[in-house]
């Protein structure tokens, strides 16, 4: 079977096809079962060579993508902005360029600002991979939810997707709902109005400010992170306490299980998601994080897959100009 | 896969063995072609959930042309670990038109065509009928040989 992206970088979810997400989903059912053998690298990107550059602090996504092209066999550059240039005065596309002078074919990028990767895209020759940008899009870990929830209920189509917390700040959030509703999906927001972002309602999606409503509409329930981090930056703070957010809208075991049993569903379990990192006693309690019905390390696992598809679909299209 | 699997069926009934240690091996991420192809190749299923340490392998395939198939398939054999051996099976030969040092150890068939034409093998569980075909300039398909899949000659 040969098919493509219809797309050379992977910028955010918006640009993608279903058949495009399909065709990830696909090829990353190849590379789990290469990560379930004894030795679990393959040589397909053994000419390319990647640069990862990360203008905000990552953990998990740079791990995730290193240990992706690691298993590809291409060679990669790691760059992180405590230790750039940036600092200096350069400009975005100096700095990257200069990279590729150095003969780069891909380029993964995190940075804090949004549209960061389609400005990128648009004035140097590399494919570029949007690892997140600002509030806008974070397409792989939208891709990676859903291929967990394909990968846990057999399908995406027609699954009531919950999705928790602070929607306003959520790179995560914006690339799940545009993923998910490709996929056909039934998605609801769920969260303070001070995290709503203005322009819900252009995204055709129900919001419920009562979380228990919420829960036992849902099948599965993605419980977003309260990013400390992106709170009151503008002297504004959206919440009164993380205690009252936690109490509001922290998803707790009694809560969980009175959702389960409410009326209409005949007890059906509800799938717990979480983009991490957690902050356990907040959105969620330890006893729902670490619950059978969590998927929260199955999400980690598959992305490895999920991205070493994306690098493999995109590197495929490299040189090519159709 | 087919061949393999009628393979193996034969084989136990010829060794009257219960079972035989059998896998399916994709290949698509171990080819040296995949940025020269015009649309990148997605896999199918690899299903091999042993480990190939110490053991005598037979590699199968349906037809032999250039060998970058087998290199790939014997590149990607052993992420699977140090079998003992490794042999190779194929149904057809395209002789003469081989890329790279590979040559087959068990040959149902040999067949002569010269580089533009494809030869396919059809099987009576996808298509209805067991046959090998060649088509002239890879498009229009012309008969030339019919036969059936060779038994076991292990």
């Amino acid at each position: 079977m040969t098919e493509q992206l219809s797309t050379r970088h992977l910028l955010g979810i918006q640009d993608l096809t279903s058949e495009d997400i399909d065709l990830i989903f696909r090829t990353a059912d190849g590379f789990k079962e290469v990560l379930a053998r004894p030795i679990k690298k393959v040589p397909s990107l053994r000419d390319i060579t990647i640069a990862n550059l990360f203008f905000e602090n990552s953990t998990r996504t740079r791990i995730s993508f290193e240990l992706a092209e690691k298993r590809l066999s291409a060679d990669i550059i790691n760059f992180s902005s405590s230790s750039s240039s940036t600092k200096k005065g350069e400009t975005l596309i100096d700095t990257v360029n200069n990279i590729l002078a150095m003969k780069v074919d891909m380029v993964v990028m995190r940075h804090p600002d949004p549209g960061a990767a389609v400005f990128l895209s648009r004035h140097v020759e590399a494919s570029i991979v949007n690892a997140g940008d600002g509030t806008h899009e974070h397409p792989t870990q939208a891709l990676l939810d859903a291929y967990s929830i394909r990968e846990k209920l057999g399908k995406v189509k027609g699954v009531k997707v919950l999705i928790v917390g602070d929607i306003l700040h959520s790179r995560v959030a914006l690339s799940n709902i545009h993923c998910l509703k490709k996929l056909g999906a039934e998605v609801m927001l769920c969260g303070p109005t001070t995290l709503m972002p203005r322009f819900v309602e252009s995204l055709d999606v129900r919001v419920e400010h009562d979380l228990d409503k919420a829960l036992a509409w849902c099948d599965v329930a993605n419980m977003l992170r309260i990013q400390l981090e992106r709170q009151g930056g503008d002297g504004i703070a959206s919440l009164p306490s993380l205690r009252e957010y936690a109490m509001l809208f922290g998803l707790d075991l009694d809560r969980y299980e009175r959702a389960t049993k409410a009326a209409g569903r005949g007890g059906k379990r509800i799938v717990i998601m979480h983009p991490g990192p957690i902050n356990r006693g907040v959105e969620i309690t330890s006893e729902v994080a670490d619950h059978a019905e969590s998927i929260i390390l199955d999400q980690v696992e598959n992305g490895v897959a999920v991205r070493m598809a994306v690098l493999y679909l995109l590197a495929g299209r490299l040189g090519k100009t159709s | 896969m087919l061949l393999g699997k009628r393979l193996k069926r034969e084989l136990q009934v010829i060794l009257k063995r219960k079972e035989l240690t059998y896998g399916e091996l994709d290949i698509t991420f171990h080819r040296d072609d995949f940025r020269q192809r015009p649309v990148t190749a997605t896999p199918s299923a690899t299903d091999l959930d042993f480990n190939l340490d110490g053991l005598n392998v037979v590699l199968i395939d349906d037809v032999l042309f250039s060998g970058r198939t087998v290199r790939a398939g014997l590149d990607a054999l052993l992420s699977f670990g140090r079998p003992a051996s490794v042999q190779l099976l194929v149904l057809i030969d395209r002789r003469f038109s081989r890329e790279l040092p590979i040559q087959p150890d068990y040959v149902g068939r040999w067949v002569d065509s010269i580089a533009d034409q494809r030869v396919s093998v059809e099987w009576k569980e996808l298509d209805g009928k067991d046959r090998v075909l060649i088509h002239e300039h890879a498009s229009s398909a012309s008969e030339r040989t019919t036969h059936k899949a060779p038994a076991s000659d292990t």
